[in-house]
């Protein structure tokens, strides 16, 4: 018998004690007692409300109100600082989230910006590029600077476009402010190459603008010097332009200013001996030196012919 | 007396938890107290006594509380009283579980009744995500009440007997 009561789940009944509960528990009445009690509220409940829809309980409702009304003040005395705490960690973390929400819209409205930025930089530069084209001649062809290649042994830009776009060879380019930048010296089906002025086998002849001295560039390491007859008078700060005798470029093209006198050792390195005819003076590009490899673009005027030589009546 | 006495008790839990469903601040709904009280003394007093402060109870909570339909919770009330004697009847073991489960089980009972009844009295639409996340929120908040408030009753088995 006592195996057979071990199979059953083990039942705990509360002890009662006077203080705790004067009663028997629930769990050892008999079920079913107090059903009508239950049944009696339940309808009691079911006439109250058809009562309080057909008829209001607004006599209740005013009672209950103003019993209600100091407990209700005493709770919200004593909720209010924790309704005030909960209200800040709450507010805090929505802050927090709130700011990193809008640190990553800031994050999108600075990568936009630098995005507008670089647009802008690049419609300024195609609005030069198409002023200068109407300018300098209305058949030029802007191009796209794939590579800049700066070494002692050769300085040149290659572009992006070539004999499809109509580009040949010995056609000078130009770059932002209409600074001449050097000319086309090969070509390819859709690239081309071009020779700065910078290279060290670039030579070209130019003119002091407001004089019309005429010299000759070359350059140094890099940096462009001229070198123009002892006799002239140049001053710092004058415009050089290509020369109308020059046999590689158009007359006119800005190449740059004078900065001031050579110095000994920068003289013309083609000129083996020096007699004292000629003075070499340094020569600053309107767009500097050091922006040409960030030349995003370049304008390539017509190819220049140079005029042919009139021949000789007498021979 | 001690009739009075229950229902003094019961008029004095409606007005609180009356209170509490207006100046609750927190967020959500405050924990049902009176619905853990009614258990309380259904678990360990008479069925009765939680019947009447039940009803009671909830008639003073539904007058307090806004736009409640008076009645409603006492219906709510006077069935969750009830519960422990239903339980008896599927022969619930007395353990520390007993007492979650009622609370739940209470919980869930009292907001079907409440919402259907509303549902059927009042126009709109009840039924939803917003009930069931305010039944979930309400289960949570009485049982955390519940084990704050009686858990130490069910915690420990001194002081009772086992019939073996």
């Amino acid at each position: 018998m006592a195996k057979r009561v071990e199979k059953f789940p083990q039942v705990v009944y509360r002890k009662h004690t006077q203080t705790l509960s004067p009663h028997p528990s629930p769990w050892v009445r008999k079920p079913g007692r107090h059903l009508p009690e239950f049944a009696f509220f339940v309808i009691l409940s079911f006439v109250a409300m058809a009562v309080d829809v057909q008829y209001g309980f607004g006599w209740l409702n005013g009672l209950a109100g103003k019993l209600a009304a100091p407990v209700v003040y005493s709770v919200d005395r004593i909720l209010f600082p924790l309704a005030r705490s909960v209200a800040f960690v709450r507010e805090t973390w929505d802050a927090k989230k709130e700011n990193a929400a809008l640190r990553e819209e800031l994050d999108r409205a600075r990568r936009d910006l630098h995005y507008y930025e670089s647009e802008f930089h690049k419609n300024l530069r195609y609005r030069e590029l198409l002023n200068l084209k109407a300018e300098v001649a209305p058949e030029a062809v802007a191009a796209q600077v794939l590579r800049y290649q700066d070494s002692a042994a050769q300085r040149a830009i290659v572009l992006r476009a070539g004999e499809a776009e109509g580009l040949e060879v010995g056609q000078p380019v130009l770059g932002e402010s209409g600074q001449l930048l050097g000319r086309i010296s090969r070509i390819d089906r859709r690239f081309s190459t071009v020779v700065l002025l910078t290279d060290p086998s670039c030579r070209a002849g130019v003119a002091v603008e407001s004089t019309q001295a005429q010299g000759i560039l070359y350059n140094r390491n890099g940096q462009l010097f001229v070198s123009v007859d002892r006799a002239e008078e140049v001053r710092e700060g004058d415009r050089l332009v290509t020369s109308h005798l020059s046999d590689l470029f158009p007359e006119g093209l800005l190449v740059g200013r004078i900065v001031g006198p050579a110095g000994d050792k920068e003289t013309d390195p083609l000129v083996a001996a020096h007699l004292g005819l000629m003075k070499s003076y340094r020569v600053e590009p309107v767009f500097p030196n050091e922006k040409w490899g960030s030349a995003r673009e370049v304008l390539c005027l017509p190819a220049y012919r140079s005029r042919p030589v009139a021949p000789d009546k007498g021979s | 007396m001690r009739l009075l006495k229950t229902a003094a008790l019961g008029v004095l839990f409606g007005l609180v938890q009356g209170s509490l469903e207006i100046a609750w601040s927190l967020g959500y709904s405050p924990p049902d107290i009176l619905l853990l009280v009614v258990l309380w003394f259904s678990m360990n007093r008479r069925a009765s006594e939680a019947l009447l402060i039940g009803f009671l109870g909830g008639l003073v909570l539904d007058s307090v509380a806004p736009l409640h339909i008076v009645g409603v919770q006492s219906l709510c009330k006077v069935v969750v009283a009830y519960l422990p004697e239903w339980a008896f009847y599927i022969l619930l073991p007395e353990t520390t579980l007993t007492g979650f489960l009622l609370v739940g089980a209470g919980t869930v009972v009292q907001q079907i009744i409440l919402l259907t009844i509303v549902q059927t009295l009042k126009p709109g639409g009840v039924w939803g995500g917003g009930a069931l996340i305010e039944t979930l929120w309400l289960l949570f908040a009485n049982l955390a009440a519940w084990s704050i408030l009686v858990f130490w009753r069910f915690g420990s088995t001194e002081g009772k007997e086992t019939i073996k």
